[in-house]
Order: structure tokens, then C-alpha cells, then sequence
């Protein structure tokens, strides 16, 4: 379809205004939180790797090592000095990342619509989900770019082979209004005959690089594999074999170098691997169990304390979208992303070990589903409705979302009844943190905490003289300030901190 | 002459009948706990012994919580969630539909008890389905609806002074089922102030309950 030039400016007016909005919504609330624990810990493993300390691969309880080197190397580019590194500079980081993602969403404009995705980014650009964990020093921002990369390079790729006939239905839809032609005209003109060798090398990086960013990303490869098999047949994978070779020695090219921490550590090659153990064995019985209706739950209306929530419009118009997706009229890469977006909230419905931040690479794929549902609602209407009931639609879904906006980023954006944050960390925190740094450096602080009280160790990273206990130790008495974990006693006469829902920590001078 | 002297501690002793007639410890009636789960148990060495009892606040008969159903007013006037008749409306569970929100910062609730009393005790309940402890926490009586003359400060653990009404050092303490029973040793007062400034969990204020413990002046 050739799309005419005023209508292509007109898109990319608009692909840049919400690229725009989405910086500038994320800027704005960057720093509106303290540090979760979970960013604490990348945080502090960062700031090791920036001061030289290197970097060892933890298989137990830590994450890939993209994240640390991606940091450290945006850090060492930007003139940023270890102890110059605060909770908005890390961040940008992993806002990237967010940025990148509306920007592939944009990118996907040929073969999903452009309509499609202009609400979708739209929608995704100030999602309070999005917002959250764009700005989240954690692995799942860079997790969903690359997973979204692949999707879209892999269905390229996927669809580059020679093809049958019965499959000469479609790939690319177009226009900034609905697809109207029962049958869609291939977008690229001419089909290589084989699967292109940049393309390989393309998705074995990407696939690298999400396995050094996340050991899940196996999950993510499945779901894949699924989508890709519901859009061809499974035997025709034989046009793909040449090339298979090269991606994976890609894969594992980019695998090798990250985990062996630029071949300085050839342990962490094996320890990446092994890390799965540990995570088959976490998947189930931890303190993060949740129903398998956990992510449902999350966008489904709900009230909690009094606090109103969900995004009822937004599941009913991405069920629109999957089943428009399945229709005649369907591209490939609609059917595919219907596909992918089902099976991952399917496998991570079936995991118990459940977190918000978990649902943000689905929820991509939700927003995308719920863009072409608005543009494919005009098919079901008559004509007179057809023009304006997706700007209806697509106006309230906006609305609905900016709406939530003020609850999640604003007024409870450190609650733990926002269902998109998790074990918050309080805000209060920060009034533990000035009032530590106003005692003379020398002295001696004990922290008696289960779990060292994280993120605390981040922010009294330059205090030489702290130490981190779980039980009070025995020479407790030669420490000046005493900080104790609610969790293990409340002491009367002392003050007290916020550390997270339930959890508080009592500060006891001696 | 001598004998008129004899009569002194008699009279004196009518006069302060009042004040020596018989008092009972206050008996407060606290909701169900809704917390869950046990502390782990762990040796404080010298530190104070944790969980110590307050003392009980003694009061005489007659004595009865005068705030139940009076007005309340408040810092934020249009509350987000629940509104302030629930501060006094005898319910005191934890639950969604029994507290109120007030807005982030430093906030106040006020409760006009309709005429001066003798105060015995002021029983406040933030919060009690989670672990957590109010900040800036200031009690204040006075006969001025403005509070700006007379007022009686019975609780102040702002620490930092950030209220400015002096460095506070009652204790922070760890919101439960049972609140918080503070003495207010025979204040005489017609209004009762009550602020926070945000709480260990989140900014935002909470009530759920106030009751002020007193009998009208004789």
C-alpha cells in the first residue's frame, strides 16, 4: 500500500509528539521514589563495577549482567564519577529502554497499521505501568525492548523465506484509518529467497542479549516459537536451517562476552547456565506466590483500601484486537502478536512466582492488541458510526489511562494499594537517609535486619563503617547508632523509619 | 479561735473530694487485630524491653468519650476517601469503609466536644491493618477554636520539630488494634487537635477513630 506523503508527515508529526510526551512523563516522575530493594541491589552492583571492583555473575539471586555494563558503560560516556550516581541518573538508563520500545511499536507501523500503533504507543506512553517500570532500575525495561526487537525482527525474518501459496494472504496493513481490503498486498516488494543472513545475525544478538539481560528470557523464546509456528507451518522451518547455524553462534557470542564478564571470568559462562536451577526452584513456594489470576486481578476493576483501580477498556478493546486478529482481513504479524501477547500472559499466569513488573512485556503487546481492536471496531459499526466511534474509543482509552495517572504516579505512586508497584519502598526512607548523613561519618552503624534492609546498603554505600546483621550481634554495644527491623523488635524510646509495607526501621542511638 | 483552726483539714477536705474520690483504670474498647503473623523473637540485650504495658490512665466515674458524634473538622476538608464523621462514629475496625484519608504533609483533625470538659484520656486509631507508624504526631486542647491561645500539648513525637510547636519526645509507636491512649491529666478543653504528617508507609494521614475521655466541668 502506498501511503500518500501528507498522511506519512502527519504520522510522524504524531509518532513524535508521543515519543515526546513519553520522555517528558517519565522525566518528570523519575525520581518521585526512593529506591526499590530490587533496584538497591542493581544499583550497588553497578556502582561496583563503575569504581573497578568488577563483576561476578551470581547464578543464586541476581540477573543477567547487561544491565550493569549498560549502565556503567552510559556512565563512563556521560562523565558520570561512582559517587555521582543517584536514583534519576540510573534510571535514564533503563528509560531508554521504555523509549526504545514505543519506538519499535512505531517502527511496526507497515505491518500492524498505523493506526494501530499509534494508539498502542500512545496508550503504552502513559501507562502507569510503563511510566513505573521505565524508570525502574531493573532488568525489565531492557527485557521488554529486546523481546520486542526480536519479536518484530524474527516475524521479518519469519516471513522472508520462500512461501507457499496458499500463504500469499498478507503482511502489511497501512493508512491511519482501518484496513479495508479483504486482502492485503505484500508490503516489501519481492520476497528474498532465503531468510537474509543480517537478519540471522540480527535475532541471535537480540537473543544474547536478552538472556544476558534476564535467564527468563527462555520463557519468552517459547512464546515466540509459538507465535512464529501459528503463522507457519511448523515443516517449513527447513528454509530456515542455513541460517540457524549463524545466529546461534551469534547468540552466543554476545552470551559468552557478557558472561564472563568481558572473558575475565570464564566461570560465569556456566554459572549463566546454571542460574536455571535456581530458578526452576524458585518458581514455585516463594514468599512472591501469587493466583494464577494475579495479572487479570491487576487490570480487572478493583478497589483496594478504598483506592480504585483497573483498565476494564483497555482488556476489552485488546479483546477486540485478538479477535480482529484472526480474522480475513488480518496481517501475519496481527495474528502473530495476538499469538505472543496470549501465550506470555498465559506462561506467566502459570508461574506462581509473580511480580507487577512481570506483566509489562504482555502488556506491550496488550496495548498494541487494544490499538488495532479501536481502528478494527470500525468494521463491526455501520458507516455513519464507523468515523468517529474509534476517536471515541481511543479518547476514552487515553483519557482512562491519564486518569490513572494521578493515582499511580502521583498520590500513591509509594502506596502499596497502587497494584502496579510492589513492596514499595517507603518514602519515608529518605528522612532515615538525611538523618543518617548528618552523623559524623566515624560513626559505627548496625543494621539488624532479615535482609539488610535493601535498599539501605545503596544509599550508605560511602559509610565506612556499617555493618549488616540479621540477628543482633554480640558486640552490640560498640556500635553508635543501632537501626532495628520491625520485623525482628520494636523497640520502645527509639525513632521510627519507613522501610516498606509492614516493615519499619527503629533507630536507637546508644 | 483555736477550735475555728481545728476545722481547717475538715473544710480543706470537702474541697478536694473531688479530686480524691475513687478512680478505676479507663477501660477502652479496642476492634479485633488484623495483623497476622508472629515477630521473630530476638534478644535486645540492654536495649528496653520491648511490647512494655502503658500504664493505665485512671479516671472517676461518670467519665464517658465525649467526642462520639460531634463535629469534626479538618486540615483537608474534602477527603479523598471516607469522610470525617468516621473519625467519631464509634467504629473502629481497619477496614475499607472505616477511616479516612487526608491528603500528604502535615494535616490536622479537629473535634469540637460542644462544651469545656474535664479530659482524662484522647484514644486515637490511625491505621491498624498494616505495621506502621504515624510521624509528627502532635495531640493539642484548648478552649480556642483556633487554637491559638490556651492550648495544652498532651502528645508530641515530632522529633525534628518540623511543626513548630516544640521538639516532641513522645515515642513513635507501632500502630495496633489497641491504638493509643494518651493521659490528658484533667485538661479542661472544648477542642481537641490532633495532627500527622504522613506515616512510615506512605505520605498520607489517616483516622479512623478518636475518642476523648471526659466529663462535663462541675
Amino acid at each position: 500500500m502506498v501511503v500518500p506523503a501528507h498522511s506519512r508527515r502527519l504520522f510522524l508529526f504524531a509518532a513524535g509528539l508521543i515519543l515526546v510526551g513519553a520522555a517528558a512523563l517519565r522525566f518528570a516522575q523519575i525520581d518521585r521514589r526512593p529506591f526499590h530493594a530490587d533496584e538497591g541491589v542493581q544499583a550497588y552492583q553497578t556502582w561496583q563495577l563503575l569504581r573497578g571492583d568488577g563483576y561476578t555473575y551470581d547464578p543464586a539471586d541476581k540477573h543477567g549482567p547487561w544491565l550493569y555494563y549498560a549502565a556503567a558503560g552510559i556512565a563512563k560516556i556521560s562523565g558520570w564519577a561512582p559517587a555521582a550516581l543517584d536514583e534519576s541518573r540510573l534510571r535514564s538508563v533503563t528509560l531508554l529502554a521504555g523509549l526504545g520500545t514505543i519506538a519499535l511499536m512505531l517502527g511496526a507501523a507497515t505491518p500492524l497499521g498505523c493506526g494501530p500503533v499509534l494508539i498502542g504507543a500512545a496508550l503504552l506512553a502513559i501507562a502507569p505501568l510503563a511510566v513505573i517500570y521505565d524508570t525502574y532500575f531493573i532488568q525489565e525495561a531492557w527485557f521488554c525492548f529486546f523481546t520486542w526487537a526480536l519479536f518484530f525482527a524474527a516475524l521479518r525474518w519469519w516471513d522472508s523465506g520462500p512461501k507457499t501459496s496458499s500463504e500469499s494472504r498478507a503482511s502489511a496493513g497501512g493508512g491511519l484509518g482501518p484496513a479495508r481490503a479483504p486482502a492485503r498486498q505484500e508490503s516489501r516488494c519481492g520476497r528474498s529467497s532465503e531468510p537474509s543472513l543480517t537478519g540471522a545475525l540480527l535475532i541471535g544478538a537480540l537473543v544474547g542479549l536478552m538472556q544476558a539481560t534476564k535467564e527468563t528470557s527462555v520463557l519468552h523464546f517459547a512464546a515466540l516459537a509459538v507465535a512464529l509456528f501459528a503463522i507457519r507451518p511448523l515443516y517449513e522451518i527447513r528454509h530456515f536451517w542455513p541460517r540457524v547455524l549463524p545466529a546461534f553462534g551469534m547468540a552466543a557470542l554476545v552470551y559468552v562476552v557478557f558472561y564472563s564478564a568481558f572473558f575475565t571470568r570464564w566461570a560465569g559462562v556456566a554459572d549463566g547456565l546454571r542460574a536455571y536451577f535456581h530458578y526452576a526452584g524458585r518458581a514455585a513456594g516463594s514468599a512472591h506466590d501469587q493466583p494464577w489470576s494475579y495479572y487479570l486481578a491487576l487490570l480487572w476493576p478493583h478497589s483496594i483500601q478504598g483506592v480504585r483501580w483497573g483498565e476494564p477498556l483497555l482488556l476489552v478493546m485488546a479483546l477486540g484486537g485478538m479477535i480482529s486478529a484472526f480474522s480475513s482481513r488480518a496481517t501475519i504479524t496481527q495474528r502473530a502478536l495476538a499469538v505472543f501477547t496470549v501465550t506470555l500472559l498465559v506462561i506467566y499466569s502459570l508461574i506462581p512466582y509473580k511480580t507487577p513488573w512481570l506483566l509489562l512485556t504482555p502488556y506491550v503487546g496488550l496495548t498494541m492488541l487494544a490499538g488495532l481492536g479501536v481502528i478494527e471496531s470500525a468494521q463491526m459499526l455501520p458507516a455513519k458510526f464507523a468515523s468517529i466511534v474509534p476517536g471515541l474509543l481511543c479518547a476514552a482509552l487515553l483519557f482512562a489511562s491519564g486518569w490513572r495517572d494521578f493515582s499511580a504516579l502521583g498520590r500513591y505512586a509509594n502506596d502499596d494499594r497502587n497494584p502496579y508497584v510492589y513492596q514499595p519502598t517507603s518514602s519515608d526512607l529518605t528522612r532515615l537517609v538525611k538523618t543518617l548523613g548528618a552523623v559524623a561519618a566515624d560513626h559505627k552503624i548496625a543494621v539488624v535486619s532479615p535482609d539488610s534492609a535493601w535498599p539501605l546498603p545503596w544509599y550508605l554505600r560511602d559509610r565506612p563503617a556499617v555493618g549488616y546483621f540479621s540477628t543482633p550481634p554480640e558486640n552490640l554495644a560498640a556500635y553508635d547508632l543501632i537501626l532495628f527491623d520491625s520485623r525482628l523488635e520494636t523497640p520502645l524510646s527509639a525513632t521510627a523509619f519507613g522501610l516498606r509495607p509492614n516493615v519499619m526501621l527503629w533507630l536507637k542511638p546508644r | 479561735m483555736k477550735k475555728l483552726f481545728l476545722l481547717i483539714p475538715f473544710f480543706a477536705a470537702a474541697l478536694t473530694v473531688r479530686a480524691d474520690e475513687a478512680l478505676t483504670p479507663l477501660k477502652v474498647e479496642f476492634p479485633p487485630p488484623v495483623l497476622t503473623g508472629t515477630p521473630v523473637p530476638a534478644k535486645l540485650g540492654n536495649l528496653e524491653a520491648p511490647n512494655t504495658k502503658l500504664p493505665p490512665v485512671m479516671v472517676p466515674a461518670g467519665v464517658t468519650n465525649l467526642a462520639k458524634g460531634k463535629k469534626v473538622t479538618s486540615s483537608d476538608p474534602a477527603p479523598v476517601i471516607g469522610d470525617l464523621t468516621l473519625i467519631t462514629d464509634g467504629d473502629k475496625e481497619s477496614e475499607e469503609g472505616y477511616f479516612v484519608e487526608l491528603d500528604r504533609g502535615r494535616q490536622w483533625v479537629q473535634i469540637d466536644l460542644g462544651a469545656s470538659a474535664e479530659l482524662y484520656a484522647i484514644a486515637v486509631w490511625h491505621y491498624h491493618s498494616q505495621a506502621r507508624a504515624y510521624l509528627g504526631m502532635i495531640v493539642q486542647v484548648s478552649d480556642d477554636p483556633e487554637f491559638k491561645k490556651d492550648v495544652k500539648t498532651l502528645f508530641n513525637n515530632d522529633d525534628t520539630n518540623s511543626a513548630g510547636f516544640g521538639v516532641g519526645t513522645s515515642p513513635s509507636y507501632l500502630e495496633k488494634n489497641t491504638g493509643r491512649v494518651i493521659p490528658a491529666n484533667k485538661a479542661v478543653a472544648r477542642y481537641v487537635r490532633l495532627y500527622s504528617s504522613g506515616n512510615t508507609a506512605n505520605e498520607l494521614n489517616h483516622y479512623i477513630e478518636v475518642e476523648v475521655f471526659g466529663r462535663p466541668r462541675p
